[in-house]
C-alpha cells in the first residue's frame, strides 16, 4: 500500500479554491456601495484527472479566473442616456436664470417700467400742460432706460457664465479622456500577462459614463481590450493609449468660446457641453430681441415727439437720444435735454388732418399698438415682450419635461444594471457560507488525510 | 421586470429627490395661491395672463383720464351754470334801463351792477382748474381774456381732446372760450361795458336806447351759446360717466380671466399636498428602517 500524497494536493487545491471565493466574496460586500462596480465570482473547474492503473481519479479543483458580470450593452445604453440628461439638465439650468431676469420681479422689472412709461404719456394726455407730469414722464423715461440696460446687463452676465461654464467642463472632459486613455494601457498590459483587470475596467466604465454625460460620447470596446470613445462626426477623444485634447479659442466680438479637436471644430451631440452651448443660442437671440425692441421703442416715440410742438410752443425733439447707433438694450439713454427742462416733452394736439388727440395719447397708444415690429415680430411692445417670456418659460419647461422622461428611462436603466452588476448582500451572505463551509471541508479533508498518513507511517515503525 | 434585486439605493435617492421637489411645487401654489409662478410652469398660461395685466394696467389708466376729463367737464358746466344766472342778471338789469320811468340815479345804481355782473363773468372766463384755464383749450400760456383790459386773446386756440376708453376716439374735455363768451362780432364784456356807459348816458339818448336795445340782443346770442355750450360739456360728461362704468366692468371682467388660468384650486392642491406628504413620509420610514439582508440573521 502506498501514501496518498495526491490527497493532500486535492485538499490544498480545495483549500486555495475556497479561499479564493471567500476572498472575491468578500470583494463584493466591500464594494457594495461603489458606483459602477461590477460584481465578481470565482470560476472553479474540475481538475485535470490523475490515470492511475487504468482508472481516473480525480485531482481537485482549479481556479479558472474570476468573471465579472457586466452587460456591455446595458452600460453602452446608460451612457448614451446619461449623455441625452447632461444636455438636457444642463440646457433647463442654464436657461432658468434667462426666464428669472425677463419675468422680473413683482413690481419691477422691463415689463412693469415699459406699462409705467406708456402710462406717464396717459397721464400726461389728460393733463397737457402740467409741468410735474411732464417731469413724471421724463423720469419713467429714464426709468425705462434704465430697465432696459440692467436687464440686457444680466442677460450678458448669463450668457458669460454659461459660456464660462463650458470652459470648466472642456477641462474635466480633457481630465477624463486622459484617465480613460492611462486605463486602457494598464488594462490592456494587464490582461495581455494573463491578470485581472476588472476593477481597472469598472473604473474606466465610471469615466466613460461621466465623459459622456459631459460631451455625449459614444464609447466603442476593442477586441484588444481598450475603449474608443468618440464624439460628434466619429472624432475621437480617446484612442487607445492616446487621448485628443479639446481647445478652445475666443471669438469675437464678445470672446465667446468656440470649440476644436485636433484642429478641427468639436462637435457635440449630446451631453452638458451641447447643452449649454444650445443655451447660449438662445441667450443670444434673447438679446438679439430685447435690442430690437429697445431700437423699436426709440424710434417709434422719437417720430411721435419729434411731430408736435413742446409746453412753450417749440418743435418737439427727440425723447431718446439715438446718436449712437444702432440702439440696444444697452446704450439706450433719454436725450439729456428732457432731464435736464422736462418742458420739452411734448403734449400738443396731432398734426394730422382729421384726427383728434394728442402725441402723447398716440404715444401712449404704442404699448398696445400690434404695428410695431421687433427683427422679424410684428405685434405691440407689450406681446413682443410677453412673448419673449413665454419663449423663455417654454425652454425651461421642455427641457424640464424631457429631463424627467430622461430621468425615468435612467432609473430602469440603472436598475437593469444593478440586475446584473449589482452585489446582493444576500447572495453574497449565501456564498460565504458555502465558502465558509467548503473551506471547513477541505481544512477535515487535510486532518483525516494526514492522520491516515500517518498511520501508514507508524506501520513501518 | 427587474428579476434580481440588490442592495442598490440609487432610486430610492431618485425617488425621495422627485418627492420633495414635488412637495415643493405644492406647497408653492398653496403659499401663493397661483398656479403659475414662474413663464415654465405654463408657458401659454403666463404669456396669456401677462397680456391680461397689461390690459388691465392700461384701464387703470383709461380710469384716471376719463376721471380727470370728467372732473374737468363738471368745472366747466358749473362755470357755465353760473355764467348762465349771470346773463339772467344781466337781461333784468338792461330790461330795467329801458323802461321809461326808471331815475337816472336808479340807472347809475344798474351800470354800476352790469360793472359788476360783467367782472364776475370775466372771472369765470379766466377760471382755473389746477394749473390749466378752464376755458383756455389748447391755449394755456395766457388767459383766454386780459384781465385788465378784457381784450381777447389772439392766439387761436381749440378744445382739448382726450382718450378715456382703449380704441376709442378721443373726446373734448372743455371747451374754448371764443365760443362761449365771444364771437366774430364783439364779446360779452365789450357789449357790457357799452351797456353800462349807455345806462350813465352817453349824451345821446337815442344812441344809448340802441345800445341798450343791441346788448339785450347779444345777451339772447350769448346765452345760446352758453346752453349749446353746456350741451357739448354734458353730453361729453355722460360719455365719461359711462366710460367709467364700462373700464371698471372691463378690469374686473379681465381679473377674472386671469385668475381663472393662473389661480390654483385651493382644494385640489392642498389635498395633492396632503397625499404627497404622505407618500413622501412613508417613502422616508422605508428608507430609514432599511432592507433587512441574511447577515441580520446569520450570528
Amino acid at each position: 500500500m502506498s501514501i496518498n500524497f495526491s490527497a493532500f494536493e486535492i485538499g490544498r487545491r480545495a483549500l486555495n479554491a475556497n479561499q479564493a471565493g471567500i476572498s472575491i466574496t468578500g470583494q463584493n460586500i466591500a464594494n457594495v456601495n461603489t458606483p459602477g462596480y461590477s460584481r465578481q465570482r470565482v470560476q472553479l473547474v474540475e481538475s485535470a484527472p490523475m490515470h492511475f492503473n487504468g482508472y481516473s481519479v480525480g485531482n481537485g479543483v482549479t481556479i479558472a479566473g474570476v468573471q465579472d458580470f457586466r452587460d456591455n450593452f446595458i452600460e453602452s445604453r446608460l451612457q448614451t442616456e446619461t449623455g441625452i440628461a447632461g444636455r438636457l439638465n444642463a440646457r433647463r439650468d442654464a436657461l432658468a436664470p434667462v426666464e428669472a431676469t425677463l419675468q422680473g420681479s413683482e413690481n419691477g422689472g422691463l415689463q412693469n417700467s415699459l406699462n409705467n412709461f406708456f402710462a406717464a404719456f396717459r397721464d400726461l394726455e389728460a393733463n397737457p400742460n402740467s409741468v410735474a407730469l411732464r417731469a413724471s414722464v421724463a423720469q419713467k423715461g429714464a426709468g425705462i432706460a434704465n430697465a432696459f440696460q440692467t436687464t440686457r446687463g444680466r442677460l450678458g452676465e448669463i450668457q458669460l457664465g454659461t459660456d464660462g461654464q463650458i470652459r470648466a467642463k472642456l477641462e474635466q472632459a480633457n481630465s477624463l479622456s486622459e484617465k480613460i486613455a492611462d486605463l486602457n494601457l494598464k488594462i490592456q498590459t494587464s490582461e495581455a500577462t494573463g491578470g485581472i483587470a476588472s476593477g481597472l475596467r469598472d473604473q474606466r466604465g465610471e469615466y466613460a459614463k461621466q465623459i459622456s454625460e459631459i460631451t455625449g460620447a459614444r464609447a466603442t470596446q476593442n477586441s484588444d481590450g481598450t475603449l474608443t470613445v468618440t464624439i460628434g462626426e466619429g472624432r475621437p477623444l480617446v484612442s487607445g493609449e492616446k487621448a485628443f485634447r479639446l481647445t478652445v479659442t475666443n471669438t469675437p466680438p464678445l470672446g465667446l468660446s468656440s470649440i476644436a479637436i485636433d484642429g478641427q471644430p468639436a462637435v457635440f451631440d449630446e451631453g452638458s457641453i451641447r447643452g449649454l452651448q444650445e443655451a447660449l443660442a438662445e441667450t443670444s437671440k434673447q438679446i438679439g430681441t430685447l435690442d430690437g425692441l429697445a431700437a423699436s421703442v426709440v424710434s417709434r416715440v422719437n417720430i411721435l415727439h419729434t411731430s408736435g410742438t413742446d409746453l412753450d410752443g417749440n418743435a418737439g425733439i427727440k425723447f431718446f437720444d439715438d446718436s449712437t447707433t444702432p440702439v440696444t438694450a444697452a446704450n439706450i439713454k433719454i436725450n439729456a435735454a428732457i432731464t435736464a427742462n422736462p418742458r420739452l416733452v411734448v403734449a400738443s394736439p396731432l398734426n394730422q388732418p382729421g384726427q383728434t388727440g394728442t402725441v402723447a395719447g398716440a404715444i401712449a397708444n404704442l404699448l398696445t399698438d400690434q404695428t410695431s415690429t421687433v427683427n422679424s415680430q410684428t405685434g405691440s411692445f407689450s406681446s413682443i415682450f410677453s412673448s419673449m417670456i413665454s419663449l423663455a418659460g417654454e425652454q425651461v419647461r421642455t427641457a424640464d419635461d424631457a429631463l424627467q422622461t430622461q430621468s425615468a428611462i435612467i432609473s430602469q436603466l440603472s436598475a437593469q444594471r444593478e440586475s446584473v452588476s449589482g452585489v446582493s448582500l444576500d447572495e453574497e451572505a449565501i456564498n460565504l457560507m458555502q465558502y465558509q463551509k467548503a473551506y471547513e471541508a477541505a481544512a477535515r479533508f487535510m486532518k483525516i488525510a494526514d492522520e491516515m498518513t500517518q498511520t501508514i507511517l507508524s506501520l513501518a515503525q | 421586470m427587474i428579476y434580481r434585486v440588490t442592495d442598490s439605493k440609487t432610486n430610492l435617492t431618485a425617488s425621495i429627490a422627485s418627492q420633495r421637489s414635488r412637495i415643493d411645487v405644492l406647497q408653492e401654489r398653496l403659499t401663493t395661491g397661483k398656479r403659475i409662478n414662474r413663464a415654465s410652469d405654463d408657458p401659454n398660461g403666463a404669456e396669456a395672463v401677462l397680456n391680461l395685466r397689461t390690459s388691465q394696467r392700461q384701464i387703470e389708466q383709461f380710469q384716471r383720464s376719463a376721471q380727470t376729463v370728467n372732473t374737468k367737464l363738471t368745472t366747466a358746466d358749473n362755470s357755465l351754470e353760473s355764467y348762465q344766472i349771470s346773463l339772467d342778471r344781466t337781461r333784468s338789469a338792461i330790461s330795467q334801463g329801458l323802461n321809461g320811468t326808471t331815475t337816472q340815479e336808479a340807472k347809475n345804481a344798474l351800470a354800476t351792477e352790469l360793472e359788476s355782473l360783467r367782472d364776475r363773468m370775466l372771472n369765470i372766463a379766466n377760471s382755473k382748474s389746477g394749473d390749466e384755464y378752464v376755458f383756455g383749450g389748447t391755449r394755456q400760456n395766457v388767459p383766454p381774456f386780459d384781465p385788465t383790459t378784457r381784450v381777447p386773446a389772439t392766439a387761436p386756440t381749440a378744445s382739448q381732446f382726450v382718450q378715456i376708453e382703449p380704441g376709442s376716439n378721443a373726446i373734448a374735455s372743455g371747451i374754448a372760450a371764443d365760443k362761449i363768451f365771444s364771437d366774430a362780432s364783439s364779446d360779452i364784456f365789450a357789449d357790457l361795458t357799452a351797456a353800462a356807459a349807455a345806462l350813465r348816458g352817453t349824451g345821446n339818448a337815442a344812441t344809448d336806447r340802441a345800445t341798450l336795445i343791441n346788448a339785450n340782443a347779444r345777451l339772447v346770442v350769448y346765452n345760446d351759446a352758453a346752453t349749446n355750450a353746456r350741451l357739448i360739456v354734458g353730453t361729453n360728461m355722460k360719455t365719461s360717466e359711462s366710460a367709467l362704468e364700462n373700464l371698471t366692468g372691463n378690469f374686473l371682467s379681465l381679473d377674472e380671466q386671469a385668475a381663472n388660468i393662473e389661480g390654483a384650486d385651493f382644494a385640489g392642491t392642498a389635498l395633492e399636498f396632503a397625499d404627497a406628504q404622505s407618500s413622501f413620509e412613508a417613502t422616508l420610514q422605508v428608507a430609514a428602517s432599511g432592507r433587512r439582508s441574511l447577515f441580520d440573521y446569520l450570528g
